[in-house]
């Protein structure tokens, strides 16, 4: 509002075309009073008359004056024109009394018509501003749709990736731009005119699905379709198709809009990714089959080494100890000495298989993991190795309480007493065995340490002992199958920890298992 | 009453039984074999010399009927089903431990290499089944 009425002060000074109204009226007043003082003096010479009737003149100022500038200026050259011919043409002259009655109504009346004239030529002039506005209103508001239209029209001729083109009620094409021209392959002068099913491939045109299509759109308002178009060499294409009936606002159809698009690529693309993927899952099912199969074989290799390997060994070890038993004496302390190994050999395989079999096991179940308090755990194990600590006389120290853990119960127990066995079995001829058993928690983990005072292992050989059959021993020092550790470290992970050892040579040996914690309820 | 179609193993275990001066028990080789003995059908049919047994020693791997095969039939014939069953058998396979229980065998023992555990294992056997544990009555049906 400030900002208005600022403007409005700063604008009316400079209004030059107002003052200039109110000059002309002046000067035209002052003409017209001494054109009337002169013809006044000559009538008055001629006939002794003066006369009265001279207001019509000074009208035609006025209306020249209120139509040429506006109601103001009008007002001031009415009251000019009356003070100038009470001033100057009527009795007493040079004054502004009028004295004869005939001269107050000639004031009157001029008043009064040149008011009426003012009036009616300022009602004109209002109606001829505002019929000059609504024409320079129109003119701007078609300049401006012809530039939207103009732009528009580029817009939709320069479009490369789209058909983008108009069609009649009956499906005739209207408009045609590049983008169709590219995708469809006919210029605008070969297509504008023909009807649009020439697009669609034979059988379709003759099916009558062009003309399905336009009533779906009249009826539906728009039709989508992803098909087959014909492009005008004869090779086809899938387009991607949106089809608009266009209505002027009484409902009436006008026609339709039609946008295409060539989508070939994108389904190609998407073909072969499909293709990829259903290759790729038959690759994963046959890869799984073939896992599966190696898995059964696996299994009824093990089956079969479980039940057919063992009896021959049952059969050299029962014979031979069956011979020794009923026909010693028949025998040489040579031949007693071959059975005694034969026996013992056939023995060792036994455990050798044995423990083959439990890692094979161990390779293949399902250890579905479950709350296991160690110290439960470690006296199964203790049980389990009874014989061999009875045996060296070794002296267990388990660091009672142990937390509780998160694995399998019969694997968790058979990894520890391979430990405990080990930590008993590894010492220097004549020593006692000790061992200490103790845990550790690490932040949600359990670390379980078998503790022995035994030969150690040197720092080399760390990695290589927890594999299949790897021994650093010959048979008479320490006998094993060197499968005890690998059956620890498989185990641990499969039920998601670790085993690890730290030692040195001649030192001791610190074996350790991790395990996640599980807090006894 | 032996199954077992292994003839060492046979021969050591009936060698095993007459070292704890115990008779040796009837021995057949195949599942077949041990289902028309139990059944008493055809060369089995005389009761007399074919007497129901009270115990049997099952191996699991059997030609024509596996153990188990022979078991589960056992288990569904009236009067029999009570028959004392220990599996002797070479499997330590869980998966044969677990299904030999489900079908409800008394015990399931692992064939020993070491002669002189099988003689213990014998021994116990000879003690429990046949000393201490009390016997169920038994029908052919």
């Amino acid at each position: 509002m400030r900002g208005a009425t600022k403007q409005e002060i700063r604008l009316r000074p400079l209004d030059t075309h107002a003052a200039g109204g109110y000059l002309v009226a002046s000067a035209l007043v002052a003409i017209t009073t001494v054109v009337l003082i002169f013809v006044q003096g000559y009538l008055s010479t001629v006939s002794g008359e003066r006369i009265r009737t001279f207001g019509i003149v000074f009208l035609l100022s006025v209306a020249f004056v209120t139509y040429r500038w506006g109601i103001r200026q009008g007002v001031f050259a009415l009251l000019l024109s009356l003070l100038s011919s009470a001033f100057f043409l009527m009795q007493p002259r040079f004054s502004l009394r009028v004295d004869d009655p005939r001269d107050g109504a000639e004031v009157i009346v001029t008043f009064v018509v040149g008011s009426v004239i003012l009036l009616s030529l300022h009602g004109l002039r209002r109606e001829r501003e505002r019929a000059d506005a609504l024409v320079a209103a129109s003119r701007e508001a078609q300049a401006a749709l012809q530039a939207s239209e103009e732009i528009f029209r580029l817009m939709v001729a320069g479009v490369q990736d789209y058909a983008i083109f108009m069609l009649d009620p009956e499906g005739h094409i209207v408009t045609w731009n590049a983008g169709a021209e590219r995708i469809k392959g006919w210029r605008a002068d070969e297509i504008i005119g023909k009807h649009f099913s020439v697009f669609y491939p034979p059988d379709d045109a003759q099916s009558g699905r062009p003309r399905q299509e336009l009533e779906t759109a009249t009826a539906q308002g728009q039709y989508r379709e992803e098909g087959w178009r014909v492009r005008k060499d004869g090779s086809r294409f899938i387009a991607d198709v949106v089809l608009t009936a266009l209505k002027s606002d009484d409902g009436s159809l006008r026609g339709f809009s039609k946008v295409t698009r060539d989508i070939t690529g994108r389904k190609q693309a998407e073909q072969e990714i499909r293709q990829l993927n259903e290759s790729l899952e038959q690759r994963v099912a046959e890869r799984t089959a073939q896992l599966e199969e190696t898995n059964q074989e696996m299994e009824s290799f093990s089956y079969t080494v479980s039940h057919d390997l063992r009896a021959p060994l049952r059969a050299i070890q029962g014979f031979g100890q069956a011979l020794e038993e009923d026909h010693g004496d028949e025998l040489s302390p040579q031949a007693h000495g071959y059975l005694r190994r034969m026996i013992t050999a056939a023995g060792r395989m036994d455990t050798l298989i044995n423990d083959l079999l439990a890692y094979s096991r161990l390779s293949r179940a399902e250890l579905s993991p479950e709350p296991v308090p160690l110290t439960a755990a470690v006296r199964d194990a203790l049980d389990q190795v009874e014989a061999q600590i009875r045996e060296r006389s070794a002296r267990i120290d388990v660091q009672e309480p142990l937390p509780g853990v998160r694995g399998h119960r019969a694997t968790l127990v058979q990894v520890l007493a391979n430990l405990v066995g080990n930590a008993v079995k590894f010492v220097p001829d004549g020593a006692q065995p000790q061992v200490r058993v103790f845990a550790e928690k690490e932040d949600g983990w359990v670390r379980l340490w078998v503790e022995d005072n035994g030969i150690g292992i040197a720092p080399e050989h760390h990695e290589r002992i927890f594999r299949v059959f790897e021994r650093l021993h010959g048979m008479d020092t320490y006998a094993g199958t060197g499968i005890g550790l690998a059956i620890v470290r498989k185990g641990m992970e499969r039920m998601g920890g670790t085993a690890g050892v730290v030692s040195e040579a001649g030192r001791g040996s610190r074996f350790w298992v991790r395990l996640r914690e599980e807090p006894d309820k | 009453m032996l199954v077992d179609d292994n003839p060492d193993d046979v021969f050591l275990i009936e060698r095993a039984f007459r070292r704890a001066n115990m008779s040796a028990p009837f021995a057949v080789s195949d599942g077949e074999e041990a289902v028309s003995y139990l059944a008493g059908e055809g060369a089995y049919a005389d009761r007399q010399r074919h007497p129901l047994p009270a115990l049997m020693l099952l191996d699991l791997k059997l030609p024509r009927l596996s153990g188990l095969e022979v078991l589960r039939w056992l288990r569904e014939q009236p009067g029999l089903s009570r028959l004392p069953v220990v599996v002797l058998t070479s499997s330590r396979e869980n998966a044969d431990i677990n299904l030999a229980y489900d079908l409800c065998a008394n015990s399931y023992l692992v064939k020993p290499v070491s002669p002189d555990a099988l003689q213990e294992m014998i021994n116990t056997l000879d003690l429990y089944w046949a000393r201490i544990n009390q016997k169920p009555e038994l029908s052919r049906p």
